[in-house]
């Protein structure tokens, strides 16, 4: 090949590159990103994601989910407890694929996150319990993100140890969700306040995000109302199926 | 006589036999291009200590070697002779290699199991392609232009007849047999040309026997009598009935490679260096034969005679070596042995023709390869699905409005629509115990929990939010349900919401909790 077509080459090459790709998450809600960093969860890097059992960490987690599938991006769940329930990750908007992997022990996680990772094909890869990472571990999980641009989140809760190297944490703490007017309305949504705050990673930062839990409209309003023939309660006779 | 078919009315075979004369000697010859096309020479087989001529060619034999001679002697009697080696490996691929050029020039070409350098060719349909002329000519063609102009070919309607042809010494290069003539033909030649056991040979040219009209005049009963089924089908060959027919080759067994150590291991997590370098060649195996393993079968040998085998079926076929690598490497980590190990083998159990693969071009970060990688891996790791992903299911139930579909193949795009559909609203999210447990509940006086027992945290107040009343399958027996389920909120300092059901018979059960 001439000096000339090898010039002309590598122009068309520069001229066709594609841009930079914004390779951030962005959860698509100002509080959280504004905690996570400057354009969300970063790429590259191990978070740590940290809450009790019942504090909304993973409803979080899935809106950063769910926006990462909607640009496009897959996203790896390592499911450690085997907790999931399916429904809830059913997203008919999203457009990359969301692989949950369920190892047969939690101890395992660790290593399906590594195997995820090389594929170099997911933008998101949450690790969900499991054992605390060795230093080895971590060390080799976060080159692994870094050379795959990818954001791995390790979930744990505040009891467990924390991993190294970290480079945020992310700490979730629910607040008692306020009491409904009235006590008896049953299809009143449960608003769930949750703090947000940043614990490592730069200044630390905090937010308030509310989830909204919906009781279907399926049935009557009110939680005693008679909806149902009074005095049979006999095991599979309320609701017509008797 | 005509053949089996003709007899009964049925369409006749017409099979050709195609056999390069000397053929080991014109290998050798193509093999060594330095020797002098008209020096003697003969092929030496070694046998251990021993060195026999296995064949001559026609200026050695003038010369007095003869088949069968030590070579020492061959070379004394003959100053002249270039003795080359007797290589069989050769000759079987030189064989094979004659074979697929002849099938250019012919639907269907066995080589014959008995002799290198012979073939069966099925030569019916020849009518629209020149006639069986015209099949001669292009086998002929082939076969000079493969090295080997001395061919010659015959086509009869029976084997024996076609070799018998070919065998005939000064036989033409060509020689077509009419069609029923096969009987005539037979009749006319000498024992020796007709294909039959050697024993049986010698023994009929012992009683006299010169021709294949004398061995066809002699009675059935007795021939068969004297010398078992051979005698018979000796008569049956002589009299123009030979029931074996051109038939493909059998389909070669599927590869397998092995890697004995010179030491034995007591454990596998060593083996795992061997493993890549014997699965690149079980790998080109397969490509070479264009096929992909739906199955391989690890064996470990074992110090103490015995053998360990673990089967492995990958979620999609297989031929990249790094894929089955893979899928190899943590499952072998993982076997633990009671004995030492002293070779590891890895075969193909089962395997289906490999399908051409649509080339990525567009998607980004997404690398089917490399995820079809990983995925095998966790396969072989854990030996079952371990990756999923949730399809939507049609049941009111929280815990069965969707499923884990086990993900048998990777996606080899992604397809991102221009316009995606709006998020939903941040919600907390169901996680849910292995199997629902008994919860302990005290109600207050509308019915509703006020306060629960939990296994880790004792009696603990609760906000009902609920119920949400749930029933359905009235239709099967077996899996009709009728319950409440509710959200309870826990008051205490750490604050969370459970999910708990009530059930058609009032009990109480914990199922998971919202995150």
């Amino acid at each position: 090949m001439s000096s000339n077509h090898a010039e002309r080459l590598a122009q068309l090459l520069r001229e066709t590159r594609p841009a930079p790709l914004d390779l951030d998450l962005s959860s698509g809600l100002r509080g959280l990103d504004r905690v996570l960093g400057a354009g969300g969860l970063p790429a590259g890097q191990i978070s740590e994601w940290v809450g009790g059992a019942s504090s909304g960490k993973t409803g979080l987690l899935r809106i950063l989910v769910g926006a990462a599938r909607r640009r496009g991006v897959a996203v790896a769940w390592v499911d450690g407890p085997g907790a999931l329930v399916a429904g809830d990750w059913v997203d008919l908007g999203a457009a990359a694929p969301l692989w949950v992997v369920r190892p047969p022990h939690a101890d395992e996680a660790a290593f399906c996150a590594e195997v995820l990772l090389r594929t170099q094909s997911f933008g998101l890869v949450v690790l969900d319990g499991g054992p605390a990472l060795p230093a080895a571990v971590g060390v080799r999980l976060q080159r692994l993100a870094r050379q795959a641009a990818a954001a791995l989140v390790r979930v744990r809760g505040p009891q467990e140890a924390a991993s190294r190297p970290i480079a945020r944490r992310i700490e979730i703490a629910p607040e008692p969700p306020p009491t409904p007017a009235d006590p008896l309305e049953a299809r009143a949504p449960l608003v769930w306040p949750v703090q947000v705050s940043r614990a490592r990673g730069g200044e630390p930062e905090a937010a308030r995000v509310h989830l909204v839990e919906t009781c279907p409209d399926r049935l009557l309003a009110h939680a005693i109302a008679p909806d149902r023939p009074a005095g049979r309660t006999q095991a599979g006779t309320r609701y017509g199926i008797g | 006589m005509a053949s089996v078919e003709r007899r009964v009315g049925l369409p006749t075979w017409r099979i050709g036999c195609a056999r390069v004369p000397r053929f080991a000697l014109a290998v050798a010859r193509q093999a060594h291009p330095e020797v002098p096309p008209h020096a003697p020479v003969a092929l030496i087989e070694e046998k251990g200590t021993r060195s026999r001529v296995a064949a001559a060619d026609a200026e050695a034999q003038a010369d007095g070697v003869q088949v069968g001679q030590a070579a020492a002697r061959a070379r004394a009697g003959c100053p002249g002779l270039v003795c080359l080696t007797w290589d069989p490996a050769a000759l079987r691929q030189a064989t094979l290699a004659l074979a697929e050029r002849l099938e250019q020039a012919a639907p269907l070409v066995v080589p014959l199991e008995d002799e290198p350098g012979a073939f069966w060719i099925d030569a019916r349909g020849m009518r629209w392609l020149g006639g069986e002329d015209g099949l001669a000519a292009r086998v002929l063609a082939e076969a000079a232009a493969a090295g080997f102009p001395e061919l010659k070919l015959a086509v009869a309607d029976t084997a024996v007849a076609a070799r018998a042809a070919v065998r005939l010494p000064g036989a033409a290069a060509v020689r077509l047999v009419p069609a029923g003539g096969d009987a005539a033909f037979l009749a006319r030649l000498p024992l020796d040309a007709l294909d039959m056991g050697d024993e049986v040979r010698d023994a009929l040219l012992g009683l006299g026997l010169r021709t294949v009209a004398e061995l066809a005049a002699l009675p059935p009963g007795a021939l068969e009598a004297r010398f078992g089924p051979e005698g018979r089908a000796a008569l049956r060959r002589a009299l123009g009935f030979d029931p074996r027919r051109p038939e493909g080759r059998p389909p070669a067994p599927l590869p397998r490679v092995a890697l004995p150590l010179d030491e034995p291991v007591d454990h596998t997590a060593p083996l795992v260096f061997g493993l890549r370098g014997i699965l690149d060649t079980l790998a080109s195996r397969l490509i070479a034969r264009g096929l992909s393993a739906t199955r391989l079968v690890l064996g470990l040998r074992l110090d103490d005679r015995s053998e360990r085998v673990e089967t492995l079926e990958p979620t999609r076929p297989l031929h990249h070596p790094r894929a089955l690598f893979e899928l190899c490497r943590d499952r072998l980590e993982r076997i633990t042995v009671d004995s030492p190990v002293v070779e590891l083998t890895v075969a193909v159990g089962a395997a289906q023709p490999a399908v051409a693969e649509q080339a990525n071009l567009g998607a980004g970060r997404w690398d089917p390869r490399a995820l079809e990688g990983a995925l095998n891996r966790l396969h072989g790791r854990f030996g079952q699905a371990v990756v999923f992903t949730p399809e939507p299911r049609d049941d009111p139930r929280p815990e069965a409005g969707g499923a884990w579909q086990a993900l048998s193949e990777v996606p080899l795009d992604l397809q991102v629509p221009e316009v995606a559909a709006p998020p939903p609203a941040p919600a907390p999210i169901r996680r849910a115990l292995p199997e629902p447990v008994p919860l302990p509940v005290r109600l207050d006086a509308h019915g509703q929990p006020t306060v629960v027992r939990l296994a880790m945290g004792g009696w603990q107040t609760v906000r009902a939010h609920g119920p949400e009343r749930l029933s359905g399958g009235w239709w099967d027996p077996a899996g009709r349900y009728a319950r409440e389920d509710w959200r309870l909120v826990l008051l205490g300092d750490e604050g969370g919401v459970l999910w708990a059901s009530r059930a058609g018979d009032g009990a109480w059960w914990l199922r998971g909790w919202w995150d």
